[in-house]
């Protein structure tokens, strides 16, 4: 794979981040100055083995936590110094967030867990439609609790979607899925991306869906090991698993 | 409806068994706070418009006997003085021939005429005075009910050593006797005491009072009142030569006095419980929270990563705390407002207004729901505010690993090691959740102190009860004379049939002063060696008669500033009246009155009477049934010189009954409302507990042990958390009692502050009770519990 150049101002700018956790009495360095430009309209691959800071650098790239040192521009707005408010506001109106563990609120339907977040925006996508994008047209009256695993995660995207965001982040989306389930939520995401134009960062530890994105990051203890660009893209189906 | 707000719903639905607990904590408190502030209300506006109508008076004089010219005279330079009315009261007998008890009463003159009199009477049945008749009369008609009696009857009254016919016109009420007793007594004993009214013209007559008076009501103009005590204290002067008796305000005025306790009681404890109540729903609530936000945290960071703004997740979860405020306030409310009708029942029982009602007032009714939504409203942000502080991505991921120290028993491990593994995991559960234990704590203390308060009223009252009327007061009846008697009167009196012994008592009324203080009272001489009228101490012990001196009770001497060794001057209403200066040699304890005592020959002599007996004490023979009762009284009935006779053990009977049917029926109320504070604890920490520990309970299944084991676990846990609150309880109970005595302490009753030993033991048994209760309620749940699915919970 050789190193494209990109000649458009990235969308998300990652500059010199550094982030540590404090946990009880132990105090655990996450990331050490990370450096990354995310481009629009792609599907960004972060690459890492468990504990090298993905989900922590998606997690502040997505708003819902922040750098301790560094810059994080978003089309031009720093968010590593933001206020709660600004972070609010950033996330309800550009940022679809989609979790290994789905994430959905056990007492509300399918159709409910996607209005929830379709009521935060002006003009969103129709929760029912958002359903019908993913596949469960007909399941929007069904609770968490009702839905297998790959429905849950559908449901999960079809929440992020209904907000039509700038930025879909999706932390291990099938992590906790089986392979053919994986497959079609794969296959979605990159659909998102060809026809609605999605930017999309996901994270994995997974070589093989690394493979299915326009640029690949690896990450290691911490830091950006390399960026490099993947020329021809596999769909999910081609993926060597 | 907004998604949150269907989750919200669905979430309350879910947690009902816990919200439910701090519901009926919030509905205690709220029903508390609507029936006592409501009736205040009641009781305040019935009050005020009866004393408005009626023109209840400012000031009573009463003398001995007082020209009216001459009153008028010495009132017309008192131009703070609005209106005054002269008029002629004396006590009586009245001849009920069926009676077996004595019927006494007092009998008023009023103007032939029906106008807007001082103190003026509410016609109830019949008619005012006609101009057929003189000799007519209007009773009370509390009294005239009590005995049958209707317009159109004859009644006999004996006063003023004559028997007279008296035809009733009509029964009447008067804000002056909203609660009517008989003089020195508490009780409401309509059988045996009347009000009797008279034309002013007849009672002229009858009394031998043409142109003169011996009592004198009035009004203050509103400048007066602000100097009522000064005007009263001149016009005493001013009137001293006719013999003042006793000069006093409306405050001081026994029924007016009684009603304005009761009054402020209602405001007090309108406060004070309802501040129990919601703040111990706030801590529970508190608690509740605190764990669904540990429960709901992944949810919560859900929610913010999405764009939910903290602002609006609070308002979310707020929703629970509302819901348990409005639904704990509306039925407090309406409980309130029911409990309220149920007090003024009880109130018609004892004081006579003519309007006396039940209102329902909005402003109350929303107060108490803003209150408790308030209340509510804090115990829930007050749990959530740690998980809201969160970042989103904090918030999704799991809370760090609980503290994993070693507790301090630990350090003793032999004896650590004897507990064995279930206490072990019993007290590391109470020591590592220090604020939910201590609120557990808290609140069963609370439930254990208002046990021992409702405890404490009724051996308070049992104690009163024992204490003046078979410690102090050891006779069966208690004569007064019209006029002094020699002792030889007495020793005939001794020996009238059934009579085991008779006493003679000596009593003095007049004004005691002692540097700035001033208090009416009166002496009573009583002899050394007396059996039926005893002073005591606090302990119940009789205390000696000293040769020369006096035995002050001991919130006479308190008012007067007053300790053993102390002298007070003592102006007398009767005999020479200048004043004496009167040592005070002991202080001894009363639940009724201010009495002072002196011995015998030692207040004859500083009075210059001899053989002076004023009233006399009776003790029957024991066992004497009720022939021999109305044999006696009606050989007391044939001697003109007795004025009234007391009897002594009906009162008490009569005050034994009123306090079973009332103040037991407050202390049972208490008791529930402690049930209640104790089972919305218990209950909603057990099931708190229950909900954290799925995985454990499920784990424990696993390996084999049965529900019951399991459920020894909560049991322990529970135990020892509410039993050891019950126990630090108790002296909080005993402090609040303390207090709630101070509230009931006036000229006329002191209520006692006692706990009996065994009221200890029914607090720690009802604690007990309540815990075993709850806990079945609990482990009920525990046998319901899916552990199975439990295995499989993902925190």
């Amino acid at each position: 794979m050789t190193q494209k150049t990109q000649f458009s101002a990235p969308l998300v700018e990652l500059r010199n981040v550094h982030r540590t956790f404090i946990m009880g009495e132990v105090s655990v360095p996450v990331l050490r100055g990370v450096n990354a430009a995310i481009h629009s309209g792609e599907i960004t691959i972060i690459l890492g083995e468990s504990g090298s800071g993905k989900t922590t650098l998606l997690n502040i790239i997505g708003g819902i936590d922040s750098p301790d040192e560094g810059e994080v521009i978003v089309e031009g707005e720093n968010l590593a110094a933001a206020s709660g408010k600004v972070l609010t506001r950033y996330r309800r109106s550009r940022v679809g967030f989609v979790f290994q563990f789905y994430n959905l609120i056990p007492s509300l339907t399918a159709l409910e867990n996607v209005g929830a977040s379709a009521e935060l925006v002006e003009e969103p996508l129709d929760p029912q439609k958002a359903l019908e994008i993913v596949g469960l047209g007909d399941y929007g009256s069904h609770f968490p609790s009702q839905l297998s695993g790959g429905q849950q995660q559908r449901v999960s995207i079809a929440r992020a979607l209904a907000k039509k965001p700038r930025l879909l982040l999706c932390d291990e989306p099938t992590g906790a899925l089986d392979r053919e389930n994986s497959v079609k939520i794969l296959e979605l995401l990159q659909n998102l991306n060809r026809e609605q134009e999605s930017t999309v960062i996901m994270i994995t530890h997974s070589s093989a869906i690394a493979r299915m994105g326009h640029r690949l990051l690896s990450l290691d203890d911490g830091v950006v090991r390399s960026a490099q660009t993947v020329e021809n893209p596999l769909s999910p189906r081609e993926l060597p698993w | 409806m907004k998604v949150l707000t269907r989750k919200l719903l669905r979430d309350i639905l879910r947690s009902r068994g816990m919200l439910l607990a701090v519901i009926l904590v919030i509905t205690a408190g709220n029903t508390c706070f609507v029936a006592l502030l409501s009736s205040y209300f009641n009781l305040s506006r019935a009050k005020n418009e009866y004393y408005r109508e009626y023109f209840m008076a400012d000031f009573w004089v009463e003398l001995k006997k007082c020209p009216t010219q001459e009153a008028s005279r010495i009132l017309a330079d008192f131009p703070d003085i609005a209106r005054v009315r002269q008029r002629i009261v004396f006590p009586a007998r009245v001849d009920i021939p069926e009676a077996s008890e004595p019927v006494n009463g007092m009998v008023l003159s009023l103007p032939g005429y029906q106008d807007s009199t001082i103190n003026g009477i509410a016609l109830r049945r019949g008619s005012y005075f006609t101009y057929e008749l003189r000799n007519q009369v209007i009773c009370s008609d509390k009294f005239a009910r009590a005995r049958g009696i209707e317009p159109g009857d004859i009644l006999t009254l004996i006063t003023g050593g004559v028997r007279k016919e008296l035809v009733v016109t009509g029964t009447a009420d008067s804000p002056e006797y909203i609660y009517l007793t008989a003089p020195g007594s508490m009780v409401d004993d309509p059988e045996s005491y009347g009000i009797f009214y008279v034309k002013q013209d007849f009672a002229e007559d009858l009394f031998n009072y043409e142109g003169a008076c011996n009592n004198i009501t009035g009004l203050f103009s509103p400048e007066g009142r602000r100097q009522s005590e000064y005007l009263l204290r001149k016009l005493s002067e001013e009137l001293a030569p006719y013999g003042v008796y006793a000069a006093y305000s409306r405050k001081e005025q026994f029924s007016a006095l009684l009603i304005d306790s009761e009054i402020e009681g209602l405001r007090s404890m309108s406060i004070i419980l309802p501040l129990v109540f919601l703040g111990i729903s706030a801590l529970i609530l508190n608690v509740l929270m605190t764990r669904i936000a540990e429960q709901q945290r992944t949810t919560v960071g859900t929610l913010k990563a999405l764009g939910y703004s903290n602002g609006k997740l609070v308002l979310h979860y707020l929703g629970f705390g509302i819901f348990a405020g409005i639904t704990g306030g509306l039925l407090g409310g309406i409980l309130g407002f029911f409990s309220s009708q149920g007090l003024t029942v009880i109130y018609r029982m004892y004081f006579t207004f003519p309007r006396l009602y039940a209102d329902f007032y909005p402003f109350i009714f929303l107060e108490a729901l803003g209150i408790s939504v308030f209340f509510a409203s804090l115990g829930t942000l007050r749990g959530l505010h740690h998980i809201l502080r969160l970042r989103p991505a904090e918030a999704m991921r799991l809370p760090a690993p609980p503290r994993g120290e070693s507790l301090f028993l630990e350090r003793y491990a032999s004896l650590w090691k004897a507990l064995g593994f279930r206490w072990q995991m019993v007290l590391r559960s109470i020591f590592r959740q220090p604020m939910r234990s201590f609120i557990a704590l808290l609140s069963s203390s609370l439930g254990a102190a208002i046990l021992l308060l409702a405890f404490g009223f009724v051996d308070s009252m049992d104690n009163m009860m024992s204490f003046q009327f078979e410690k102090v007061l050891r006779s069966d009846y208690r004569l007064t004379f019209k006029n002094p008697v020699p002792r030889e009167a007495l020793q005939e009196l001794s020996r009238l049939p059934g009579v085991l012994r008779g006493e003679p008592l000596f009593s003095v009324g007049g004004t005691f002063t002692s540097r700035n203080a001033r208090k009416r009272g009166s002496i009573t001489g009583i002899l050394p060696e007396g059996d039926l009228l005893v002073p005591r101490n606090q302990r119940g012990n009789r205390v000696p008669l000293p040769s020369e001196g006096l035995l002050m009770t001991d919130r006479m001497a308190r008012d007067l500033g007053l300790r053993p060794g102390d002298s007070v001057s003592f102006l007398p209403v009767r005999g020479e009246q200048r004043e004496r200066l009167l040592p005070v040699t002991s202080v001894v304890y009363s639940a009724l009155g201010l009495g002072v005592y002196a011995p015998l020959e030692y207040l004859e002599k500083i009075m210059r009477e001899e053989e002076t007996v004023t009233e006399a004490a009776l003790l029957l023979e024991p066992r004497s049934g009720p022939e021999v009762r109305t044999k006696l009284l009606k050989a007391l009935a044939e001697r003109p010189e007795i004025e009234s006779i007391s009897d002594i053990g009906r009162e008490k009977r009569i005050l034994k009954k009123q306090f079973d049917g009332s103040l037991k029926g407050t202390a049972i109320v208490m008791i529930l409302f402690a049930g209640i504070i104790f089972f919305g604890s218990i209950l909603n920490g057990a099931l708190i507990s229950l909900e954290e520990r799925k995985r454990e309970i499920a784990t424990l299944k696993v390996l084999g042990y049965h529900n019951a084991a399991i459920g020894s676990l909560f049991f322990r846990e529970i135990l020892i958390t509410n039993l050891s609150g019950a126990v630090l309880g108790m002296p909080l109970g005993y402090f609040g009692l303390a207090l709630l005595v101070k509230t009931f302490q006036n000229d006329i009753y002191a209520f006692p502050g006692v706990v009996f030993p065994l009221s200890y033991l029914w607090t720690l048994l009802l604690a007990f009770l309540f815990v075993l209760l709850s806990y079945g309620i609990l482990y009920r749940s525990l046998c319901k519990l899916p552990w199975r699915e439990a295995l499989n919970v993902k925190e």
